[in-house]
């Protein structure tokens, strides 16, 4: 079996620092793979990169086989790349049905998009004129998490999804991020709070200072966190 | 009094949301206090209100007794509040040393009993500077050529010819190696030792747990935890921030 | 009532078309972050179009009112708006203030330079109103015209449409999420750059709309005038802060109705004559004034440090060197060149002593001045006015205001050098005196102006600059806590205001000075019929009159000497702190620095050059018009060639000067040379001629205005090699054979043309000849001579490197996702 994100010795910043330095990582159909590790370890660095948004200086992405380094990331999304980024994953001055029709730009109908998402989040339905911005911060990424959902990516990358929510919400949105890798999709999770992810997650890493110190099963990697997060 | 630097339920919302919520703190003289907290906790939002970039919603920040929330930021750089940025501010169309030096031509125009003091002596003064921080190798390299670590010793530098009686330093180690580090705690201590309070961010917890007396933890805006390195490193609460939620 | 009614109508209609212009910036201004300043031009452009398809006597003409309009708004003008996002305004995003605004203004001039080609001559071109003149109705006793009513009906249609493009087509709801969060847009699969496209044709095609509307109100079509027109729409945009529709829509009606309302008032300005020309004026001050009300953004962290914009300085013995070279070789210059040479040179020279203005500011300082040449244009007038003109008694009340003037410049610049109380007092009071030793002394107290003096005098100049810096200093006083787009846009609002209340001013105004003289101690009639004589220096018995020559050099010198001063002024603890504050103006308040006082100070020396450089230009050409040579759109293009030239360095002002003042016509004059010569190619010359005197200058910024260093530093690297000591024999060489055919050309061995064919390739050739031989001596150091022409293997590493320095990549594409998924 091929994997279907693959990170070849990636070296990748801005300017000319260099954030990451000489990764490689991969991610197979069905796996949660969380990256996990403190502040400014190059965590969501990796994750530009694999959308598209960061060009490596050195190394690799490949997806499905295929080198794709320098492709656009709307060209990535519309092949199946699904990106929640951090903490702003929706369109704050659009509305809950205009955040959903943004949506369709990779392929699914509007139509889809909506059964799935009320399906799915019915509290959302009552909202569809509102603003994105003046939903709860649950509600927020419920919205974002539409995506992942109903546009049928064949990777979700996952940026900080806990991010100023409420333990109860973040419990429920990761029920749903292990649903959906039960339908075969590859979801590369970042997160700072670890604990939560390491529960669903099949693999995980710890990233520090630009690099994958540790590679694992979660129950392995637990033992690394507190010495890698608090010194 | 001789806490000095207070901040009294100092509240920041950004339109809807709350970045900062009822935080009171207050730095103790001759200390180093270390402020740590997860990614958006609401650490440099909480810095800006004290240095006057960012003006509170709610709450106070009081200096010396003297309410300071609406002084203008170069007003209170002049009552002794210094500070550097996480996100770099160098001047960066000067070489180090003449960010040092302008940083001192500034402060003596309105620190102007200082004038008589350095006067010709601003050579001297740069040259006391640049050898405490370390940075007399790359002394005449410009600005925005030197590497990150140096680059904060910069900005360290530059906040230090104001002589400030508190200095609020945003993550100065990132960007530095392992040894950059270590150098740099002494340093922190050395400046301590002298007189100047710090008030440190910083991600690097083994420069936060190994100098600092005091550290304050910020999760959603809030303090949830204050104590000493070693009571913060076995906080319950703490522990549970950096690391996630028990699931229920 | 009738009045009310027909003047709000008259009203409601120009505000309805200013609403639709503006509602066209702002949808270009909020998806590509870039401020149209060729909105207005585009209008002009579309209007004139519309005019020809119409009725032109030659091509179209005859075209049916329908089929015209949707040609020039639904063809022509997305179009237009496709090619300049596609051409020059993709990728503006990440550059610098300053480049954002330069290209747009080169678009601009590149517009009014087509424009002027192509409808050439003094033929008058009439738009007629929809349904003609007379087609109107009424209310009561007040007639409204049909055209009136559809511009009424249009914007009221055009903002129903809006409305619904931007919240209920795809298209509009992609236009607002890339405003929301453009990265977010890529990462839906969406496509930020095609809808950036569908924006500006957009906001194209609502720029047509108003020119089209706007163009039979004025009478008579002009480029200049039309173009003006629209930019008072910028003023409603910056109502709903360049983001808020609605209240672009009410603002533009505001600005309508304000116009029409005053025009009542004071019976289209027949009451206070001296306002008259507030009827055009109007939305440019209303726009000053919305600016400074508008909340500002608070210092915070900046992120501009990703634009790199580093200038370096030249040490002050470098500078000296390079402009005693600088004045030898204008001089030798003047020996073989002709008058008319000498005369484009001069002013080159001044207007690049002009442009030292914007060295400081923008460049040294960071803050944006689109009004250059209004602060010359008020040095020249004030030179004129106070010590040659007519009008200025002068006396003890010009002394008094002479000396008054100096205390306050003194005031205002002197403590931004560190000088502070008893010290500030002496230097203040000193500085103050021997101005007015030099104004009792040089020039004497008695007798009045142009009667009695015949030549611009040093204290002349020295009051252009005092009161030139002083205006700079009003007006930069409320703009003080603006920067950027909106510090542009006040001052550019100024440069109109001075061109409209100022170069058209036809009214005697007196002023008295208390306890001085009687009661009318100035009394100025500032433009006198549209123009004044400003007679040349005179001293040491030379005759600048009539020598053309000495003024080349006095001028060249005197741009030397400013020049090492700007330099020295760089170097010196001034200069570094203005540096500060263009870099991180956040970490200047964190340092204590008090920036009001700064920035007053560097925009009132600013001021000062640039009143110094207007009255010696003025001197040089000998008469100044309303419409030559201190305009906004001259004061547009000397800033845009500034910047192309490297505004952060003094090399930039001169080469913006130079040209801006003889490149462009000497190419001009060069192909209709040849055009006159060879009679069989005289289409291609003659069109030559025209594209380099008509879009030469907006090319040039088009091409080379996203350089941010500049072209003159480059050129000055360029020859930076010939230093090395290596190369000294090159150089010297080089410059033997120049001085060889320089002299040549003294004995007339040769006419101009050989001269130049032999010493510029001799020129460029040696910073050539001198890097070929270090490449040369490198190579021969590389490679043993054993390894010659044996090839490396290249590793795994290597070959990957390439592969990302190049890009190369396997294409991905939409119809893979399937297999990806399965």
């Amino acid at each position: 079996m091929i994997p279907l994100l693959s990170l070849q010795r990636i070296t990748a910043g801005y300017g000319e620092i260099s954030i990451l330095k000489d990764v490689s990582m991969e991610l197979f159909s069905g796996q949660i793979y969380a990256l996990l590790g403190p502040n400014g370890g190059g965590k969501s660095t990796t994750l530009k990169v694999c959308s598209g948004q960061l060009l490596p200086t050195k190394g690799e992405l490949i997806i499905a086989g295929k080198v794709m380094n320098g492709s656009e990331p709307n060209a990535l999304a519309r092949a199946g790349i699904c990106t929640i980024p951090e903490g702003k994953g929706i369109f704050p001055n659009l509305t809950v049905r205009e955040n959903l029709l943004m949506m369709t730009s990779s392929g699914v109908s509007i139509e889809a998009i909506e059964e799935v998402t009320y399906r799915r989040f019915p509290q959302l339905s009552s909202r569809t004129n509102q603003l994105a911005g003046t939903l709860s911060g649950g509600e927020q990424q419920m919205l974002a998490m539409s995506r992942a959902l109903s546009t049928n990516p064949a990777i979700l990358l996952l940026d900080e999804l806990s991010m100023g929510l409420a333990p109860l919400i973040v419990g429920q949105l990761y029920e749903i991020v292990q649903q959906i890798a039960e339908e075969g999709v590859a979801i590369l999770v970042v997160e700072q709070f670890a604990n939560i992810v390491l529960e669903i997650a099949t693999t995980a890493g710890i990233m520090t200072h630009g690099k994958l110190i540790k590679e694992g099963i979660p129950s392995e990697i637990q033992k690394y966190l507190k010495h890698a997060y608090l010194g | 009094m001789n806490e000095f630097l207070n901040l009294e339920n100092v509240s920041v919302y950004f339109g809807g949301h709350i970045a900062v919520n009822e935080v009171s703190l207050a730095i103790d003289p001759g200390t180093i206090t270390g402020l740590i907290g997860p990614n958006g906790a609401g650490k440099t939002t909480l810095f800006n209100v004290i240095s006057g970039l960012l003006t509170p919603s709610s709450g106070r920040v009081l200096f010396a007794d003297e309410d300071i929330t609406s002084l203008a930021p170069h007003k209170r750089a002049r009552i002794g509040i210094g500070r550097t940025f996480q996100k770099l501010e160098l001047f960066n169309s000067l070489s180090v040393i003449d960010n040092i030096r302008v940083s001192l031509e500034i402060s003596n125009q309105w620190n102007s009993s200082r004038t008589e003091i350095l006067g010709s002596n601003i050579s001297s003064e740069i040259d006391r500077i640049l050898d405490l921080t370390g940075l007399n190798s790359v002394r005449n390299s410009m600005a925005s050529e030197i590497p990150t670590g140096q680059a904060r010793l910069v900005e360290l530098a530059r906040a230090l010819v104001l002589s400030p009686s508190i200095l609020l330093l945003d993550e100065p180690a990132s960007g530095q190696n392992d040894e950059e580090t270590e150098s740099f705690g002494l340093l922190l201590r050395e400046l301590c030792d002298s007189g100047i309070s710090i008030f440190l961010v910083e991600h690097d917890m083994s420069l936060v747990m190994n100098t600092c007396d005091l550290v304050n933890v910020l999760d959603f805006g809030s303090v949830i935890a204050k104590g000493t390195p070693e009571e913060i490193q076995e906080h319950e609460l703490v522990i549970e921030a950096y690391l996630g939620f028990k699931k229920r | 009532m009738t009045e009310f009614i027909t003047f709000t109508v008259v009203g409601l209609a120009t505000g309805a078309i200013y609403s639709i212009a503006s509602a066209g910036l702002v949808v270009t201004y909020t998806t590509s972050g870039i401020f149209n300043f060729a909105h207005g031009a585009i209008g002009m452009f579309s209007a004139f179009l519309y005019w020809q398809l119409r009725w032109d006597d030659g091509w179209g003409g005859s075209w049916p009112a329908p089929i015209a309009l949707l040609f020039v708004l639904f063809v022509a003008a997305p179009i237009i708006g496709i090619i300049l996002q596609i051409v020059v305004m993709r990728g503006l995003e990440a550059t610098s203030e300053t480049t954002k605004l330069v290209i747009p203004i080169a678009v601009m001039l590149g517009f009014i330079g087509i424009a002027n080609w192509v409808w050439q001559g003094a033929e008058q071109r009439i738009p007629k109103p929809f349904f003609g003149r007379n087609a109107k109705w009424s209310i009561g006793d007040a007639y409204i015209t049909w055209h009136q009513t559809i511009i009424v009906i249009v914007a009221v249609l055009l903002a129903v449409a809006l409305r619904f493009l931007l919240f209920k087509t795809k298209i509009g709801i992609t236009m607002r999420a890339v405003v929301d969060n453009t990265s977010l847009v890529e990462l839906n699969g969406g496509r930020p750059n095609r809808a950036a496209l569908q924006s500006w044709a957009i906001g194209s095609i609502l720029a047509a709309v108003a020119g089209v509307l706007i163009s039979p109100l004025l009478g008579g079509l002009g480029v200049l005038a039309l173009t003006l027109l629209v930019v008072n729409a910028y003023a409603a945009a910056i109502f709903g802060k360049l983001r808020n529709l609605p209240l672009t829509f009410i603002g533009g009606l505001v600005i309508g109705l304000s116009v029409s309302y005053w025009n009542w008032i004071s019976s289209t300005g027949q009451k206070w004559p001296w306002l008259s020309e507030l009827r055009t004026t109007l939305p440019v001050v209303i726009l000053f004034f919305v600016l400074l009300l508008l909340p500002q953004e608070k210092l915070r962290g900046s992120h501009a440090a990703t634009i790199r914009e580093r200038f370096a300085v030249p040490s002050i013995q470098a500078s000296l060197v390079w402009s005693s070279i600088f004045v030898v070789v204008v001089s030798a210059l003047s020996l073989i060149i002709t008058d008319k040479w000498e005369s484009l040179l001069t002013r080159g020279l001044t207007m690049g002593i002009i442009a030292l203005s914007m060295v400081l500011l923008t460049g040294y300082a960071g803050e944006l001045n689109l009004a250059p040449l209004a602060f010359a244009g008020i040095g020249a007038i004030s030179a004129f006015q106070f010590d040659v003109g007519s009008a200025v008694e002068t006396g003890p009340g010009f002394a008094t205001l002479i000396v008054l003037l100096a205390i306050s410049f003194g005031v205002l610049v002197f403590p931004a050098f560190g000088l502070v109380r008893s010290r500030l007092f002496f230097a203040v009071v000193s500085f103050a005196f021997i101005v007015f030793i030099l104004v009792v002394f040089f020039d004497g107290t008695t007798g009045t102006g142009i009667a009695s003096r015949e030549s611009m005098s040093l204290s002349g100049l020295v009051v252009a600059a005092l009161i030139s810096g002083s205006i700079g200093a009003v007006v930069a006083l409320p703009a003080l806590r603006l920067r950027g787009l909106y510090l542009a846009l006040a001052t550019f609002a100024f440069a109109i205001f001075v061109d409209r209340m100022v170069y058209k001013q036809r009214e005697t105004l007196t002023f008295d000075i208390p306890l001085i003289g009687d009661n009318e101690d100035v009394s100025i009639n500032i433009f006198n019929n549209g123009a004044l004589n400003i007679p040349r220096p005179n001293f040491w018995r030379i005759n600048f009159a009539e020598k053309q020559w000495a003024m080349l050099i006095f001028v060249s010198i005197i741009f030397c000497i400013f020049s090492v001063a700007l330099i020295q002024l760089r170097k010196s603890s001034y200069g570094r702190q203005l540096t500060a504050m263009k870099d991180s103006p956040a970490a200047c308040a964190t340092l204590g620095m008090n920036m009001r006082r700064l920035k007053l100070s560097v925009f009132t020396l600013a001021a000062a050059i640039a009143g110094f450089g207007g009255a010696l230009h003025a001197s040089n050409l000998r008469t100044i018009q309303e419409d030559y040579p201190f305009t906004i759109w001259e004061g547009l293009a000397l800033f845009m060639l500034t910047v192309v030239g490297g505004i952060g360095y003094v090399s930039g002002a001169l080469f913006g000067g130079i040209i801006y003042a003889c490149a462009f016509i000497v190419m001009g004059d060069f192909w209709g040379k040849l055009a006159e010569d060879w009679g069989s190619f005289r289409w291609l010359f003659t069109f030559l001629q025209d594209f380099f005197l008509l879009l030469g200058p907006a090319l040039a910024g088009i091409g080379l205005g996203r350089n941010p260093s500049g072209v003159g530093s480059q050129i000055f690297d360029g020859f930076r090699i010939l230093k090395k000591k290596d190369h000294r024999t090159v150089l010297v060489c080089g410059s033997s054979l120049m001085i060889l055919s320089w002299f040549f050309r003294v004995i007339e061995v040769y006419n101009g043309w050989v001269f130049i064919l032999t010493s510029l390739p001799i020129l460029f050739l040696m910073p050539l000849l001198a890097e070929a031989r270090d490449r040369d001596v490198k190579s021969r150091n590389d490679t043993l001579i054993e390894m010659a022409g044996i090839e490396y293997d290249f590793s795994d590493e290597f070959i990957s490197y390439i592969d990302a320095e190049l890009s190369i990549t396997s294409d991905f594409n939409v119809d893979e996702r399937n297999t990806l998924n399965e």
